[in-house]
């Protein structure tokens, strides 16, 4: 019988799923999220309380 | 020899997901700013709040469709949340992006519906929904966002995640990063959309747009960073190349979206530009990015 590298099918020594990329994909997009939470924040709080405080809103 | 995990077919992902993806990360990203406003902001944020959940909802409702198209059997697509084998029940498999991603999809429509509801009657489009309106002014309105919040986001991210656990090149490749990559980038452009519709706007505070400058700012470095750490890993692995080529036109465009808000702050020139066109840039830029990741793995 051929071995599976014949087919270009992974083996016993090198064979990965890509399911293991399932957990550290999430960890990713959380740690990203809670710094653009805390990056939006920041934004909207500094730069109101830096910026102008008058209110510039014009009626529509 | 290639890595061993690359070995099948391509799932033939096209124009109906590139749309979901796109439409996906606008709307999560949406909610997300609207609650970041109401959270961060002043009454004065409300205006631009309430536009953003307005959007977000907006936003959502090409995304079923385009999923359901995509089946290539519509009318099947209940079949991703209930299991229709003997002694079914729900089809709830937290291993899998798609199965998370289809219950997470219904989650955030509730609460992006229900959010849009009280944003119409606060604009006054649609005085009907006032009692929403005024359950979300309080303390329960900030819990509401602040849930819908975490299923926006998942939206934004899970999609990068799909494609990460996907036995193809460049995808699996990305291993942790394209999940981060794509919720920055989703963020990125819903701020830029947001600004395109409040500078459309004469009622929302000018302000308020100043800040949101600053936020895309933030926005746009950490996407850029995710970039270049989807790089840094695709060349480890040994497959940069399948999104070069042909490709680097839409990098192009990427790198023009991503440089444009920057370009407002910094550049003389980039300064007298209409102030639609930095928005403009980085929304195309969005479905640049999305559209390489999915083409480029699948030729």
């Amino acid at each position: 019988m051929d071995k599976p590298e014949v087919y270009k099918l992974p083996n016993e020594a090198n064979a990965t799923l890509p399911s293991r990329n399932n957990l550290p994909g999430y960890v990713g997009g959380v740690a990203t999220a809670v710094v653009a939470l805390i990056g939006g924040l920041l934004a909207f709080r500094n730069g109101r309380m830096n910026g102008n405080n008058n209110n510039t809103t014009t009626p529509h | 020899m290639p890595p061993a995990e690359h070995f099948a077919s391509p799932p033939q992902w096209e124009w109906w997901i590139l749309g979901y993806f796109f439409f996906g990360g606008i709307s999560g990203g949406s909610y997300a700013l609207g609650t970041l406003l109401r959270f961060g902001g002043d009454a004065r944020d409300v205006r631009a709040a309430n536009l953003a959940f307005i959007t977000s909802f907006l936003a959502l409702i090409p995304c079923p469709i385009f999923l359901m198209v995509d089946l290539g059997q519509p009318l099947s697509f209940w079949h991703m949340l209930v299991d229709t084998s003997p002694g079914g029940g729900l089809a709830f498999k937290p291993d899998s992006p798609m199965s998370l991603g289809s219950w997470a999809l219904l989650a955030f429509g509730l609460f992006s519906f229900v959010s849009f509801l009280g944003a119409i009657a606060e604009v006054g489009w649609f005085r009907v929904t006032t009692g929403i309106a005024r359950i979300l002014r309080g303390g329960i309105g900030l819990v509401w966002n602040a849930i819908g919040t975490v299923f926006g986001l998942f939206i934004c991210a899970y999609t990068g995640v799909l494609l990460a656990v996907s036995n193809q090149p460049v995808w699996s490749d990305a291993g942790w990063a394209l999940g981060g990559m794509f919720l920055a980038s989703a963020l990125a452009g819903s701020t830029a959309l947001l600004l395109l519709l409040a500078r459309s706007r004469r009622d929302v505070d000018a302000d308020t747009g100043v800040r949101l400058e600053t936020a895309d700012r933030y926005f746009v470095i950490l996407e850029t960073i995710l970039i270049v750490v989807f790089l840094v890993t695709l060349a480890i692995a040994g497959t940069i190349g399948k999104v070069l080529g042909v490709w680097l036109v839409l990098w192009l465009v990427v790198v023009i979206g991503l440089a444009a808000p920057l370009a407002m702050l910094s550049s003389g020139a980039a300064r007298r530009w209409p102030p639609v066109a930095a928005p403009l840039l980085a929304l195309i830029g969005v479905l640049a990015l999305r559209a390489l990741v999915i083409f480029s793995a699948q030729l």
